[in-house]
Formats: C-alpha cells, sequence, structure tokens
C-alpha cells in the first residue's frame, strides 16, 4: 500500500511539474479573453479539462498501441505540437489587440469558436501535451498493471480538477483588472508561448538525433 | 574593457532599432493630435516609463520566468528571433508590424490609456523589445552586463521621450520620405538582428547538447 502512494505521489508530482496548471492559467486566459457569459466560460474550462483527462487516459491504456498503429513516435509528437503552439503563440502577439473592441461576431458563432478552442489549442497540446502524454505512458511503461493504470488516472484527474478551479477562479479576477493590463498580459503571454512551443520543438529534435546517432 | 565598449554599442543599437524614436515619433504626434503642451509631455512619460519598468523587470527577473516555464535561453533567441524578424520585415515593406505598431484609431480614449496601450505596450515595448532585452541579458556573462543592458535601455528610452516631447519641431523640419528611408533601414537592421538571434539559439542547442 505504501509503495502505491508513493508511486502515486512521484507520479502526480510529475504531472503537476509537466502539465503545470499554474503557469497555465494566464494563458489559457489570454486565449478564452473574449468570453464574457459566465455560463460559457465554465463549460469551455470543463471541456477542455475533460477533452485532456480523456485523452490521457487512452494514451495510459493504449499509448504504445497507438503509436505503433500510426506509426508515430513521441519527437514527431512533440514538433508537431511544437508548431501548433507557436502559431497560437504569433498570432496572440502579432494580432492588434490595442483596443479591445466589442466582438462584432453573433454570439453563437462566437461560442462555437470558443468551444472548439477548448478542445484545441487548449485541451490539447496546452494542458495535455506530448510531455505529459509522455510522462503517462513512461509511469505504466511497456508491460502495463492494472494498479499502474489507475493510480495514473487518479493522479491526472486530480490535476485537471486544479487547473479546472484555476481557470474559473483567474477568470473572474482578470475581470476586475483593467483592460490595459490584459492587453499587457495577453502579448507578454503570447510570446512566451511561442518560446514553450519552440522549446518543445527543441527537444523533439534532439531526441531525433541522438536516435540517430544510435543507429550509426 | 573593450568588451564592455562593443557589448554596449550593441545593445544601444539594437534598442535603438527596436524602439526606433525616429519612426515612432509621426505616429505619436499623429497619436496626440493637438493636444496641449502638458498632456503631450504626460503621454510620452508615461509610455516610456512603462517601457522602461517592463524591460528592466525582464532582464532582472528574466530567467526567474524562464525557470517557472521550464524554457531555456536558446528556445527564447529562436522564438524571438522569428518574431523580430517578422517585425523588421513589415517595417522594411513599409508595413505597420501589428505587434510593433498598432493601427492608431482616435477613439474616445482617454490620453491615459493611450499612453499604456498602444504607445508603452505594444509599440514601444513590444515583445520583439522584450526578447532583444532578454537576449542580451542572456549573452552578457556578468551581473553588470544586466546593469549596463537596463542603463542604455534607460538612455534610450531618454532619447524617444525627449523626441516625442520635441515631436512637433522635429516633423517640422525631418521630410517624410526621410523618415521612411530611415524606417526601411531600421527594418533590415532589426531583420537581421533577428537571423543573428536564431543562428545563437541553433548553436547553442547544438552545444548544450553536444550534438556535434
Amino acid at each position: 500500500m505504501k509503495d502505491v502512494l508513493l508511486y502515486g505521489l512521484t507520479v502526480f508530482v510529475a504531472f503537476f511539474g509537466i502539465s503545470n496548471p499554474i503557469n497555465k492559467v494566464p494563458i489559457i486566459l489570454s486565449i478564452v479573453k473574449e468570453v464574457t457569459d459566465p455560463r460559457l466560460e465554465r463549460k469551455v474550462a470543463f471541456k477542455s479539462v475533460l477533452v485532456a483527462y480523456v485523452i490521457v487516459a487512452i494514451f495510459s491504456i493504449a499509448g504504445h498501441l497507438i503509436f505503433k498503429m500510426f506509426g508515430i513516435t513521441l519527437p514527431a509528437f512533440q514538433i508537431a505540437g511544437g508548431l501548433i503552439i507557436f502559431v497560437v503563440g504569433f498570432n496572440l502577439v502579432m494580432q492588434d489587440s490595442s483596443i479591445q473592441k466589442p466582438h462584432k461576431k453573433k454570439g453563437e458563432q462566437l461560442a462555437t469558436k470558443i468551444e472548439d478552442y477548448a478542445i484545441s489549442p487548449l485541451g490539447i497540446p496546452l494542458i495535455t501535451g506530448p510531455g505529459t502524454i509522455a510522462v503517462a505512458m513512461g509511469f505504466i511503461g511497456e508491460n502495463l498493471t492494472i494498479e499502474n493504470t489507475i493510480v495514473v488516472n487518479i493522479a491526472f484527474a486530480l490535476i485537471c480538477g486544479i487547473t479546472y478551479f484555476m481557470m474559473i477562479y483567474s477568470k473572474q479576477l482578470s475581470k476586475k483588472l483593467s483592460p490595459n493590463l490584459m492587453v499587457v498580459i495577453s502579448k507578454v503571454m503570447g510570446l512566451i508561448l511561442t518560446v514553450i512551443a519552440i522549446q518543445m520543438i527543441i527537444k523533439g529534435t534532439c531526441v531525433l538525433i541522438q536516435q540517430y546517432h544510435q543507429l550509426i | 574593457m573593450n568588451d564592455i565598449v562593443l557589448f554596449t554599442t550593441t545593445v544601444f543599437l539594437g534598442f535603438f532599432a527596436m524602439l526606433n524614436p525616429i519612426g515612432n515619433t509621426p505616429i505619436f504626434i499623429s497619436m496626440v493630435g493637438d493636444a496641449d503642451n502638458k498632456i503631450i509631455r504626460m503621454v510620452a512619460f508615461r509610455a516610456v516609463l512603462l517601457s522602461f519598468i517592463l524591460i528592466t523587470i525582464f532582464s532582472l527577473f528574466g530567467h526567474l520566468i524562464f525557470k517557472m516555464f521550464g524554457i531555456t535561453l536558446p528556445a527564447f533567441q529562436i522564438a524571438g528571433g522569428i518574431i523580430v524578424f517578422f517585425i523588421g520585415y513589415d517595417l522594411l515593406q513599409g508595413k505597420e508590424a501589428g505587434a510593433h505598431h498598432s493601427k492608431r484609431k482616435l477613439t474616445i480614449k482617454s490620453y491615459e490609456d493611450m499612453a499604456i496601450s498602444p504607445l508603452g505596450i505594444p509599440l514601444l515595448s513590444g515583445p520583439g523589445t522584450i526578447s532583444t532585452a532578454m537576449n542580451f541579458v542572456g549573452a552578457g556573462k556578468q551581473f553588470s552586463y544586466t546593469i549596463i543592458i537596463i542603463v542604455v535601455f534607460g538612455i534610450v528610452c531618454a532619447i524617444t521621450f525627449l523626441m516625442f516631447i520635441m515631436s512637433r519641431k522635429i516633423a517640422s523640419k525631418i521630410s517624410p520620405s526621410l523618415i521612411k528611408v530611415i524606417s526601411r533601414i531600421m527594418g533590415l537592421i532589426l531583420a537581421v538582428i533577428a537571423i543573428q538571434m536564431i543562428i545563437n539559439g541553433i548553436l547553442n542547442v547544438i552545444h548544450q547538447n553536444k550534438l556535434m
């Protein structure tokens, strides 16, 4: 029992480090800053967390199978994820957000757009990134036992819960901030997002090159 | 000693190209319109101050931010390089870059708001300026280099402030076409600085991971 607890704690800490709910919050905020309806807000937060959880759950059970089935490797996943995040960050940086105009799109259209955001980039690859999937698969290992799988799933469910509450709470907090400050935060976060993206691509490329060296 | 002089010059040129006081002055004029001198002074001071505070924070606590988000300097160099490149490219093409300049629509915004955004950020201190500062911090080996960076940025800020205050007089003396020429040259310099950043980043990655 003690072993399982220790294992669970290790997994939790690893997930917390890699999926870091705290540092994701400002990034998430700058993406969903257009949402004004509190119900939609909750929906987006819940959906993104749910998507993130389901993906980890699937990969924790059948990750190796999926990778083999599609013939993909973790470096490929890292590089693709990095490219996707880079574009999101780049758009945040370059968009003209100096004057926050009320969105002219119809409410429904905006809602669908924001809900799409909940899946990507929020759910994947931001909350559940290549790193998260790697942690989930790495801890379970090639020979998956039921215990390990359950522990990994519970640990990540906890992380998702924390992320959800941080998103809801900080959105309320951000309403009290001035729009000017939000512009500043949004631009800076966009910049950091692009850096995180490049970091992912670097990691993927390094693994690739190391694998290549091992081949020869 | 030679190193420090060279470093200071590089930092000064980089910041000067990024803040682009000469190119931004006409924008400033068009924004403040025909406000009286007191307001012009206030707006210019606030915008420059905000920009200075932001860069100081990033120069001093940049490494903390790196750790928090689990990012490294090479990644910052490459990402920053890409962003700065596009800003420079847009300047070179004579366009206003989204991250650096923003469309100035004179809405009923108070002058105070205007000083913060769009003047302070992203016009003066955009992601490009932050990237440039962070890269210089990463390039300098000692803490004294960080102080040099902050001081140099302060000087460039002061120049910008003076240019803004005297903008009306300057505008009547410099011809618009000269401003355009200067803007384009700045754009070219920025594009080259950007590619240099990317090159440095890639070289750093190779060094750190002993790939070669």
